[in-house]
C-alpha cells in the first residue's frame, strides 16, 4: 500500500525504472528473436534447398557409397505418392568419381536426378546461375557448381569426362555436356556435386531403374514424426533419417546461434540490473530524509526493506508487459518486412547456407520465460538498493538536507 | 575557475550520487567492451579453428594456381626459396604440400580422394598432424607409406598396412600410378577431410606424380594469429609478384568470412540495442540527480547565481563525472577481459558433442585487444556527453520558485 502511493508521489522516478525495465524486456525480446530468426532461417534453406525433410537409404549405404546398395525406383514411385503430409519426393542415383577436362581432375560426387522432380523438391532450376536447366531435347547433360567451374575452367557448352566405378567395380567413362552452372546456398558442398540425369548415371551404374537416394518435402515440419514412421514402416529395410540426422552441421550452427543468444542475453540483463540499481539507489538517496523520518516514528527495518523492494516490483510489472507488447510489434513488423543483413555488412552469408534477410520470429513460450528471466532480474537488482535504505541511521538521516 | 571548484566541491559533497553516476558510466564502458571483446574473440576462434583443419592462414602458390589447380601450376621448392620465406621475422613455420586429386583403389573399391604430400616435421607444426593419428605410425621424410582419412579407409575396407593404389594425372599430363601401404588411419572431425584424404611424404608424392623437387602449396603460419595480414603483405613484398601468388584465408575461404561478416550484421544490431539500454541507464541516474537536486538548484538561482553559470557547473560536474566513470570502466573491464580469454567461457551438454564432432572445442574465448577498449570507451564517453545536454537543458528552463517548493 505504502509502496503503491510512493509510486505516484515520484512519478519521474517511478517513469524512469518502467522505462529501463521495459527497455530491458524489449531488448531481450528482441535479441532472442533475432537469433531465432537466424537459425529459422537456415533450417528452412536446409529443408527446401538443400537436404528435404527425409530421406531413405540403404542402411549400408551411407558406410561406403557404394552404388550397389540400391532400392528399386519403382518401388518408392508405387509407394510415396501415398505418404502422408507429402508435398514433393525426388529419387537420386549416386556415384563417387573424377571430373576431368584438359586443365585438370577433381575429385566429385556424381547425382543422378529426375530433373523435373528435383526442381519440385528443392527449387533446382532456379539455382542455375549460368546457362540452363536439363533440356529435355538433349543427352548426356550436366550441371556443374559455379566454384568447381571457376576452379576448373568450365563454362556451358564446354565438355567435360567423368570417370568413375560401376556395380560390377569395372572403371565407367562419360562423356557430358555442360548445361549450365549452378549456386546453391550452401557454396562448401557446389564444389563437390555435379547433376546428370539419373537414368544415364544408371545405365553407366549397371543399375537401371535404381536409386540410392530418396528424398521427401512434406507440407510442413510437424509431419515430420508420423511421416518418418510411416515411411519407415513400409520401408523397414532401409533406413529413414530426418534432416537433423543428414546434416549434422546444421546442429552446430543452430547451437552456437543458441549459446551467443544466451550470452547476449545475460549480457543485457546485467545491464539492465545495472541501471536498476543505480535508479533505485537514486531513489534511496534522494529519501534519505523521507526514510529515516519513516523510520524514526517506528516503522521497523523489515517493512522499509519490503517496502523499497515492492516498488521495485509492482514497477517491473508495469514495464514488463509494455517492453514484450513492444517487442512483440516489432517482431511482428520485421516478420513480415524482414532485416536485410546484406544492408549492414555487404555481401554475406549466402555462402553458409543463411538467408541474405532475417525474420525474426518470438515464440510464445519464450516471451514467457523473458517475462521470468526480467522480472527476476528486476527484482535481485532491487535487493542491495533496499538493503542500503534499511542501513540508513534515523537520527543522522533526518538531519541531511 | 571558481566555477570548476564549484563543480569539483559538488562531486564530494554527495560521494554517494557521485559514485553511483560514475558506476553507471563505469558499467556502461565494461558491458560495451566485453560484448565486442566476445564477439572478436569467438570469430578468431572460428577461423583459428578452421584454419588449423588444413588450410593454413596463409598460403603461397605459383601464379595461377588457385583459379587452375593443375600440377602444371606448381613451382619448385628451392632452398633458397626456402630461407626467403623463413627470414620472413613475422613468419613461424612454412610447410610446403604437392598436391592432386586422385583415385584410390583397395581391391575392387575405388574413391577419389585429395592426395597431399607433406613435409612431415614441418606439417606436423603447422597442422598438428600428429595429433590426429588414431593407428599406425605417423610419416618420415623417407617412409613410403600413406596416412589415410578414417572415413575414407571405412569406405575402401582398409586399416594399417593394407596396401592400395593411387592413379591420377601426373605432371604435364602423364599417369601417375603407386602402390603403397597405408601406415596409419587419421581422424578429422571435418568429413571433407575423413572421408577424401591422403597424405604421403613430399619426396614419395614427387615420385609418383613425375615432379620432381615441385610443389603446389606452401602454407605459412604467423607467430601471431592476428599478424597474418602484416606476414602475407611481407612474404608479397620478398616474392616475386609475376611469379607467386600469397593467399589469406579470407580469400581462399570466402564461406567462413561470409559466415563472420553475417555474425557482423547480427553483432551490430546487438550492439545498438546494448548502447540504447546503457545510454538509458546513465540517463535514468542523471534523471535521479536532478530531482535530487531541484531544491539546491532553485535555491542557488533565486541566491543570484546566473543560469548559465549553474550549467556550466552541472555540465563540469558531468564531464568529471563521466570521464572518471570510463577510466574506472576500463581498468575494471582489462582484468574481467583477460580473464576470459585465459579462462575461456566453455559449454558442456549437447553443444560440446555437437562441436566435438567437428573437432572444435565448445569454447568462447574473449579477444584482447586495445582497440576495443578505446573504442567502447570512447563511444561511451560520447554518449555520455550527449546525455549531459539534458541536466544543461533542464537547469536553463529551471523555475526557481517552483523548484524551491517541490
Amino acid at each position: 500500500m505504502l509502496s503503491w502511493r510512493n509510486l505516484w508521489r515520484h512519478r519521474t522516478r517511478s517513469l524512469a525504472i518502467i522505462a529501463s525495465v521495459m527497455l530491458g524486456t524489449w531488448a531481450g525480446a528482441f535479441i532472442v528473436s533475432l537469433y531465432y530468426g537466424m537459425g529459422e532461417g537456415r533450417v528452412k534453406i536446409a529443408i527446401e534447398q538443400e537436404v528435404s525433410h527425409l530421406q531413405a537409404h540403404h542402411p549400408k549405404f551411407s558406410d561406403e557409397y557404394e552404388a550397389k546398395w540400391h532400392f528399386s525406383g519403382a518401388r518408392m514411385d508405387s509407394l510415396l505418392p501415398q505418404m502422408p503430409g507429402l508435398k514433393a519426393y525426388a529419387l537420386r542415383s549416386q556415384a563417387q568419381g573424377m571430373l576431368a577436362n584438359a586443365s585438370g581432375s577433381n575429385g566429385v560426387q556424381i547425382n543422378g536426378v529426375d530433373p523435373d522432380r528435383e526442381n519440385a523438391v528443392r527449387g533446382f532450376q532456379g539455382m542455375v546461375i549460368a546457362g540452363n536447366y536439363f533440356d529435355p531435347t538433349k543427352r548426356h547433360q550436366i550441371l556443374v557448381g559455379k566454384k568447381l567451374a571457376g576452379k576448373m575452367n568450365l563454362t556451358p557448352g564446354s565438355k567435360i569426362v567423368l570417370t568413375f566405378q560401376d556395380t560390377g567395380q569395372e572403371i565407367v567413362a562419360g562423356a557430358f555436356r555442360i548445361a549450365g552452372l549452378y549456386e546453391s546456398p550452401n557454396a562448401p558442398l557446389d564444389e563437390r556435386n555435379v547433376y546428370v540425369r539419373r537414368e544415364e548415371l544408371n545405365a553407366m551404374l549397371g543399375v537401371p531403374g535404381a536409386a540410392m537416394e530418396a528424398a521427401v518435402l512434406l507440407t510442413a515440419e510437424n509431419q515430420l514424426k508420423s511421416a518418418m514412421a510411416w515411411w519407415q514402416s513400409q520401408c523397414p529395410d532401409l533406413e529413414i533419417q530426418d534432416w537433423q540426422s543428414i546434416s549434422p552441421e546444421i546442429a552446430l550452427v543452430m547451437s552456437s546461434l543458441d549459446i551467443s543468444a544466451l550470452i547476449i542475453l545475460s549480457i543485457i540483463m546485467i545491464a539492465l540490473a545495472f541501471g536498476i540499481v543505480n535508479t533505485m539507489l537514486m531513489a534511496v538517496l534522494e529519501r534519505t530524509r523521507e526514510i529515516g523520518m519513516l523510520m524514526a516514528i517506528g516503522m521497523n527495518r523489515m517493512r522499509i526493506f519490503s517496502m523499497v523492494v515492492q516498488e521495485t516490483f509492482m514497477l517491473t510489472l508495469v514495464g514488463c508487459p509494455i517492453g514484450l507488447t513492444a517487442a512483440w510489434f516489432t517482431v511482428q513488423w520485421l516478420g513480415k518486412n524482414g532485416i536485410d543483413f546484406s544492408a549492414i555488412a555487404g555481401n554475406v552469408m549466402k555462402g553458409f547456407g543463411y538467408a541474405a534477410v532475417i525474420y525474426p520470429v518470438l515464440p510464445m513460450q519464450t516471451m514467457g520465460q523473458i517475462i521470468l528471466l526480467t522480472a527476476g532480474t528486476a527484482l535481485i537488482a532491487s535487493v542491495f538498493p533496499a538493503w542500503k535504505a534499511v542501513q540508513l541511521q534515523p537520527a543522522e538521516a533526518i538531519r541531511k538536507i | 575557475m571558481m566555477l570548476l571548484i564549484l563543480a569539483w566541491r559538488n562531486i564530494w559533497r554527495n560521494r554517494s550520487r557521485s559514485l553511483i553516476t560514475m558506476a553507471s558510466v563505469a558499467s556502461a564502458v565494461l558491458l560495451a567492451t566485453l560484448t565486442v571483446s566476445l564477439q572478436k574473440g569467438v570469430f578468431d576462434n572460428l577461423v583459428a579453428n578452421v584454419v588449423s583443419l588444413y588450410t593454413g592462414y596463409v598460403q603461397v602458390h605459383q601464379k595461377g594456381y588457385w583459379e587452375e589447380q593443375t600440377l602444371e601450376n606448381s613451382f619448385i621448392w628451392s632452398d633458397s626459396l626456402k630461407k626467403k620465406v623463413l627470414g620472413i621475422p613475422k613468419i613461424q613455420h612454412a610447410t610446403p604440400r604437392l598436391e592432386s586429386f586422385a583415385l584410390l583403389s583397395s581391391g575392387e573399391k575405388t574413391k577419389g580422394c585429395l592426395a597431399a604430400g607433406i613435409d612431415p616435421e614441418s606439417e606436423d607444426l603447422v597442422t598438428r598432424l600428429k595429433s590426429k593419428l588414431t593407428s599406425g605410425v605417423y610419416l618420415t621424410d623417407s617412409s613410403r607409406q600413406l596416412l589415410v582419412g578414417e572415413g575414407l579407409a571405412q569406405r575402401l575396407g582398409v586399416a594399417a598396412g593394407d596396401t592400395l593404389v593411387l592413379l591420377s594425372q601426373g605432371y604435364f599430363g602423364s599417369t601417375a600410378a603407386g602402390k603403397y601401404v597405408v601406415g596409419g588411419l587419421l581422424h578429422f572431425g571435418s568429413p571433407e577431410l575423413n572421408d577424401r584424404i591422403v597424405f604421403m611424404p613430399l619426396a614419395l608424392a614427387q615420385e609418383w606424380l613425375d615432379a620432381p623437387d615441385r610443389v603446389t602449396t606452401l602454407v605459412i603460419s604467423p607467430e601471431k594469429p592476428a599478424q597474418n595480414a602484416t606476414a602475407a603483405a611481407e612474404l608479397r613484398a620478398a616474392l616475386p609478384q609475376s611469379e607467386f601468388e600469397v593467399m589469406r584465408w579470407e580469400a581462399m575461404m570466402p564461406d567462413i568470412e561470409e559466415h563472420i561478416r553475417t555474425d557482423t550484421a547480427s553483432s551490430k544490431i546487438i550492439l545498438g540495442v546494448l548502447y540504447l539500454l546503457i545510454s538509458f541507464g546513465i540517463f535514468a541516474t542523471l534523471l535521479m540527480m536532478l530531482i535530487e537536486r531541484r531544491r539546491e538548484l532553485g535555491m542557488l538561482v533565486a541566491l543570484g547565481m546566473k543560469k548559465v553559470q549553474l550549467a556550466v557547473v552541472v555540465l563540469t560536474e558531468s564531464i568529471l563525472l563521466t570521464l572518471t566513470g570510463c577510466i574506472a570502466g576500463l581498468l575494471l573491464s582489462l582484468p574481467i577481459i583477460w580473464r576470459l580469454r585465459e579462462y575461456p567461457m566453455r559449454f558442456g551438454g549437447e553443444t560440446a558433442k555437437v562441436y566435438e564432432k567437428f573437432g572444435f572445442e565448445a569454447v568462447f574465448p574473449t579477444a584482447f585487444e586495445p582497440r576495443i577498449f578505446f573504442e567502447q570507451a570512447f563511444i561511451v564517453l560520447l554518449v555520455g556527453l550527449l546525455l549531459a545536454i539534458y541536466p544543461v537543458a533542464n537547469v536553463l528552463a529551471l523555475k526557481p520558485v517552483e523548484a524551491m517548493r517541490g
